[in-house]
This record gives structure tokens, sequence and C-alpha cells, in this order.
């Protein structure tokens, strides 16, 4: 793997009242050190190349979740795991949420599988610092989402659970402080998906959390399989039948505690649904970020913000909430990207087995349009059972191209051929070709051949080469760590977008232009299915030799916009100060990466 | 509904208290006297456990009519009120879509505890198809339908709006008609 040594561009970008300002000021980025030599853009993209590298990483520890039967649907939901900066050296350490394991027979818990942090040593491989950091918890682990909620300058992880969830407040001395139950976010349901966005404009970051279903251990332990799957075998029950879990959504009172303003907020889940994946994004482009849930099994929630931190739920009409054929759909995963290049992120949601993901083209306005059999998705995506999943450009042909992770939940498949399913399945990766999703899943390498059960996915650069990686979580498994070997194409940059605060600015929009194009992203906690992604941009820019513009919008309205900007680094810009929007500041010097 | 049960239970138990009732005293007790006001009592319950669902029936059938009036309500201010026009269409919307999902996130929550209970609100329990009302094809008529209006939005004129309003009649006589 040619390994590129990224290579920062530190730039105090010059911030504008508004782009209406042309004739303002701009502040160049600080030049780079070195260019690393341009590579050849071919006319047909190369197929992804993705290679299976946990074990020769350190990334050892098995996520267990239940007994071998999997009797109760708790056993079958799995944790997820995240690419996290927790020490702020530059570099994506992983942190990996764990179970417990069960017995069968008497059923009774085995073993209380602990969570689990790597630091990223920087020559691709990590070493266990759990015990030192203080992060380890032996509850049943659900979910994950990071942010730095308390304004400090470092990132800080929400861990659901099965059970009270857990905040870990980063003190930045490379150690934790539990503090769930001191802040208020304790909640002790079966969390799942959760995200952190600022849903007031106040500057500091709320939090969603989604339950999934109302149990308890004794129920668990003494379920039994009593469904019949496809008339062929007994499988565990639910979630239908089971009554759904109530979402939470915190307010943050700016004083590193938070309280429960689910129903001020307009986001009372009176359908009790059975929530699983957060995505919290700014869906209409008007400036406040939105939020949907994807539930199983009943319709998926979007939430418009009203721009004074209450929402609407307008799901039920606007598009998203059911798919194109009038159906509730059992919902896990969800991402958002512009998949057509038209700026607005389109909603793409994983199901269930023997039904189809679903991607939802954004028309604007919040309304949304299933396009899923248009696009292809319907015939590939029908009889896997999907899970994580995330948009990226793999290729850097500057697009994004989609990855779904894939896993059943009834183990009992494997004893029955005629169902043509498997407990353990192959993960997708469909390659952006105009706009259309083309599957080149059994030709993006051998990391993407590896059959697991999966769950939990986040997508960053860990080895810092350039190219996104793969993080999977697998059921009964340690996880799966999918370096990106595509052999290299187009350029690319990354974005780490700093708030005044010095932490990653959730919620903050890029728009790049070059060669041109125009590609959007944005800065987020949560998605995916229990997992959390790295805090930084990355933009794939194909033959693009420089960004011609970049503009930034951050939280609570304050652009940037930066013009001519250097390819294949990783540019750091920082938030302007209130009142250095006019003038714009001079950059500092560049400096490197580590 | 969860209160009526009790009520309803409690109700058949007296009436089968009351018909044993004439043949305690004096006389001397029949063999079958025990499972003749079992079976009775039986009797009575299960005439209430199909009135309480005949009852459910008119219930979510009233729900629907309910959903059904608020939409029309909505397009005609949607047609007078051009300043709200838009989120007038969004409410509408909204209610037929608890007309397309056979009731509102309420009553969705109550139909979850109803199954967990063993009484699914479904036509077909097994394959959890068409509500008691809508049919799967009616529901997918009624989201479309939903889509529309809330797309027709701020320049929909009269004539759009009262069309939209025609269909969705239309639309709902046809759900609520006896199959």
């Amino acid at each position: 793997m040619n390994r590129l040594r990224s290579l920062y561009a530190v730039l105090l970008a010059a911030g504008f009242p508004s782009c209406s300002s042309p004739s303002a000021p701009e502040t160049p980025p600080a030049p780079a050190a070195s260019t690393p030599a341009a590579p050849a853009v071919p006319a047909t993209p190369p197929d992804p190349h993705f290679v299976e590298v946990a074990e020769a990483a350190g990334l050892k520890t098995v996520l267990y979740c239940g007994g071998p039967d999997k009797d109760h649907i708790l056993e079958s939901v799995g944790s997820g795991a995240a690419f996290v900066d927790y020490d702020g050296d530059g570099r994506l350490d992983v942190y990996l949420v764990n179970a417990w394991a069960l017995d069968e027979e008497p059923s009774r818990v085995r073993l209380k599988g602990r969570n689990a942090l790597y630091r990223n040593r920087g020559d691709g491989t990590f070493e266990d610092v759990t015990a030192r950091a203080g992060v380890s918890d032996e509850s049943w682990g659900c979910g994950v989402s990071a942010a730095d909620y308390d304004n400090d300058g470092k990132v800080d992880l929400y861990v659901t659970n099965f059970g009270p969830n857990r905040l870990y407040r980063n003190r930045g001395d490379g150690t934790f402080e539990q503090v769930a139950e001191k802040a208020g976010v304790a909640d002790p349901g079966w969390g799942a998906g959760s995200a952190f966005f600022d849903a007031d404009g106040d500057g500091d970051l709320d939090l969603y959390v989604a339950n999934y279903i109302d149990t308890n251990m004794d129920e668990v332990l003494s379920a039994r399989r009593t469904i019949l799957w496809r008339e062929k075998v007994k499988v565990l029950a639910g979630p239908f039948g089971l009554r759904g879990g109530r979402d939470r959504f915190y307010r943050n009172n700016g004083d590193g505690t938070f309280r429960d303003a689910t129903d001020e907020a307009g986001m009372t889940d009176t359908a009790e649904s059975y929530g699983l994946g957060v995505l919290a994004s700014d869906l209409d482009d008007d400036g406040d970020v939105d939020v949907y849930v994807a539930n199983d099994s009943n319709p998926n929630f979007l939430y418009r913000n009203n721009g004074d931190g209450t929402f609407t739920e307008v799901g039920s009409w606007s598009g998203a909430g059911l798919n194109g054929e009038g159906v509730a759909q059992a919902g896990m995963g969800v991402d958002a990207g512009d998949v057509d290049g038209d700026g607005l992120e389109d909603v793409f949601v994983t199901n269930f087995a023997q039904d189809t993901a679903t991607l939802y083209h954004n028309e604007g306005g919040l309304l949304f349009n299933d396009v899923s059999g248009a696009q292809g998705l319907k015939a590939v995506t029908y009889e896997a059972l999907k899970w994580g999943c995330s948009f990226l450009d793999v290729d850097h042909d500057a697009d994004v191209d989609l990855v779904v992770v894939n896993g059943h939940i009834y183990p009992q498949v494997d004893q029955v051929p005629e169902l043509h399913e498997s407990y353990r399945q192959r993960p997708f990766f469909f390659r952006n070709d105009k706009g259309r999703l083309t599957d080149v899943s059994k030709r993006a390498g051998p990391g993407m051949q590896r059959a697991v059960s999966a769950r939990g996915l986040a997508v960053g650069d860990y080895d810092d080469d350039g190219d996104l990686d793969l993080l999977v979580t697998a059921i009964d498994s340690p996880p799966l760590l999918l370096r990106n070997d595509t052999p290299r194409k187009g350029h690319w940059l990354k974005l780490r977008l700093l708030n005044r605060h010095g932490s990653p600015a959730v919620g903050a929009r890029a728009v790049l232009k070059g060669a041109g194009k125009s590609q959007t992203r944005e800065l987020r906690s949560g998605s995916t299915y229990q997992s959390q992604s790295a805090l930084e941009l990355h933009f794939g820019l194909g033959a693009a030799t420089a960004v011609e513009t970049l503009e930034v919008r951050w939280p609570g309205g304050r652009k940037s916009f930066v013009r001519d900007l250097k390819v294949d680094r990783t540019v750091t810009l920082h938030e302007p100060e209130a009142g250095a929007t006019a003038s714009g500041r001079a950059p500092t010097p560049e400096t490197p990466s580590r | 509904m969860r209160n009526l049960i009790p009520a309803a239970i409690l109700g058949a138990t007296m009436l089968g208290y009351q018909a044993a009732r004439p043949q305690a005293p004096n006389a001397a007790p029949k063999t079958d006297s025990a499972a003749s006001v079992a079976a009775s009592t039986y009797e009575h319950l299960a005439t209430a456990i199909i009135e309480i669902e005949a009852t459910e029936d008119e219930l979510v059938k009233s729900i629907l009519i309910g959903y059904h009036t608020a939409a029309q309500n909505h397009l005609r201010a949607a047609a007078r009120d051009a300043q709200g026009r838009v989120g007038h269409l969004e409410a509408a919307a909204a209610e037929v879509a608890n007309i397309a999902n056979e009731g509102d996130k309420r009553i969705q929550a109550i139909r979850q505890r109803l199954a967990k209970a063993g009484h699914t609100h479904n036509t077909d329990a097994e394959t959890k198809e068409d509500y008691m009302f809508v049919t799967n094809k009616e529901k997918k008529g009624l989201v479309a339908l939903a889509a529309r209006i809330s797309r027709a939005g701020a320049n929909a004129s009269a004539a759009d709006l009262e069309g939209l309003g025609a269909e969705l009649s239309r639309l709902f006589e046809s759900a609520i008609a006896p199959e």
C-alpha cells in the first residue's frame, strides 16, 4: 500500500458574513510543506480493494451478544464501534462496544463483555488502553456516539446500553470520567442509536437517543424461540408483539448537564416505535439540524427542526417514513449522502432480510422519493439482513459510494439449506457511477468477501494515507478492520473542522468545488448503525489538482470561504471568532500532522 | 379498550351468576349445575368478547372518519388562506397519512400492545397484512395522495385543492366500505 504521510495545512479561514460579499478579502491557505506526487487518473474507475487486517492491527476483542441460539431479540442486535481521536494526536483510535455472553441450558449469564478502547500507535497497529482510560464498563452495551458535549475541546463518548447508558467525559489526559447520572443522560431503557447535535443553535450539543424495546433480563433469560421463520425453523420472537421503548431527547443545559426535553421539543415517541438508527442532518438545508430515526417494523420518523429548538414529525407524509409501496419496513441503520450531486443529502436506510434497503432521494423541502427500484437496489439487497451503512468516496472519483454490512439474526437459517440464507453474510459495496449505484461487492477485494454476522460500521482513515477504511463489528467475533487498498486514482482532501472550543464542529457543512464539480459533506455524530465514524470530512477529488473554493457553514450560521486549496492533504479549519468575520484573519503557519 | 375488557369480564361474570342463582336455594343441587353455570358464564363472556370486537370496529371507523373530516377541513382552509396554505396542506397530508396507517402514532402504540396480548389489528395476523379497514392496496393509494397534497405548494389553485379533496373522499369511502 502506498502509504502517504498526510500534511496539515492549519488554516484560520477567513469568515464572511455571507457569500454575497465577493469583494471581501479572502485568506488563502498556507502553502503545504510538500505536495505528494499527483496520481494519474484512469479513464475507468478501479475496483475498490479492501483487506482485512484487524488481528494484525491488534484489534482482538471478541464482541459477545447472548447465547449461540439467540432465543431473545436482545441477543440479535449486536453492538457498535467508533473511530475517534480521543487523545487529540490526529490519529483515529478505536472504541468497541461489547455485550454479554449467555449460556443456553440453563439460560444464564456466562460472561460480561467489556468495552474496549484501542489507541492508534501510528504504525497501523493499536494498543489496548481500556483499563488506563477507564471506559471498559460491563453493561450489556449496544451503541456509541461521540462529540464534545461540554465544549472543553475534547471528544466525549456516549454509550447506549441495555440498561443505564454511559457518558464518558474525556479528561484530556488519556482518561475518562463516567458522568451519565450526573449529566442526566443515564437513560435506563434499551438504548440503540444516538446522536449529538445542536438542536437549538445555542452552541452546545443536545442528544437524541433511540430506544428499541421495553423488556428486562428475566424475559431475556426465559425467552424461547416461538416464531416459525419462512415456515421452516423456529426462531426468536419480535419485535412485533413486544412493547417499544420510547426515544429520548436531551437538551444540553450548557453546564455539563442535560434535561429530558423530549415532550417540550415535540419529539414524544407516542408510537413507542422500535427505534434503532439515528441520523442528525440538515436535510432541508435551511441551517438547522433535522432528525431521522430508522424504526424497526414501524414507520420511520423525520423530525423537522422548526428553527427554535422544537420539532415537527413529518415522516408520515414526507415520503421518507414508508417505502414507495407505502409499507413500514424494518429499519436498522441510516446514513445520508448526496448520491446524485444535486447538493441535497439523500437518505439510505437498511432493512430486514427478505426486504430491500431503501434509498430516499431528497427532492428538497423535506420531501423524499423512494428510488431504490430505479437504482437497482431491490434485487441486490433483498435477501440480506442489512445493518450499518455509510456513504463515502472510496475511489476518490468525486462522488459518494455506499457500503452496507450484513448478517442474519437467526443462526437457525444455517440449518435449512432450502432457505438460501446464511447467518454470516458478506457486505455490499456500491460504486457510484454517475449517480447510479453499481454493485461491485464481489470485486471489492478479499476483505469484502469475509462473511460474518455484521452489525456496526464506522468509517475513517485510520492509517492516515488519505483514503477511507472500514471498522465493522460482528456478533460473537472480533471486529473487522477493512483497510482500503484501492489503487490510488483521484486526489483527495480531508477536513478537520474545529469549532471555537477546538473540538469537532458537529453540524458543520462544507461545500467544495473543483474540476467543475460541487460536493457537499456534513460533520455528524451518530448515523450508520449504533456506531460513530470519524469526526472529519473526506472528499475524493478525481482529477482536480486544486480545490477551487471551499465554503464551510458552521453551526450557528457563520461561514468561511477558502479558495485554491492544495490537495492530497489534511487541512484543519477553525471556526472564526465572533466579530472576526468581516475582515478575516491571517492564517497560522502550516504545521506537520504529527 | 383496556378499561372495557375488565368491565366486560366482570359484567359477564355477574350475568352468569344471576343466571345460576335461582337454582341455588332450597333445592338439592343438580349434578351438572356447576358445569352449567360455568358454560353460561362463558357464553356471556363470549358475547361480550364478540361485542367488544364489533365495538373495536366501530371505534376505529369513527377514528378514521375523524381524520378524514380533519383532512377535508384543512384542504378547504388551504383554499381560503393563501398565507397559511402550506401549513394546512401539511396538516391535511398528515391526516391522510393517519388514515393510510389506520391510526396516528398513539394508535400504533396501542396496536403493539394489543399484539403483545395476542390480539392483532391486522386482518391477516400471520403476514400482518391489511388493517381492519384499509387494505395494503388502499394504503398505498392514500400514502401517494398524502405525498401529492404535501407537494401541492403555496401556489396550488382552489380547483387543484378541490380535486385533491374529491380524490380523498373517493379513496376514503372505498376504504371504509364493507368488503
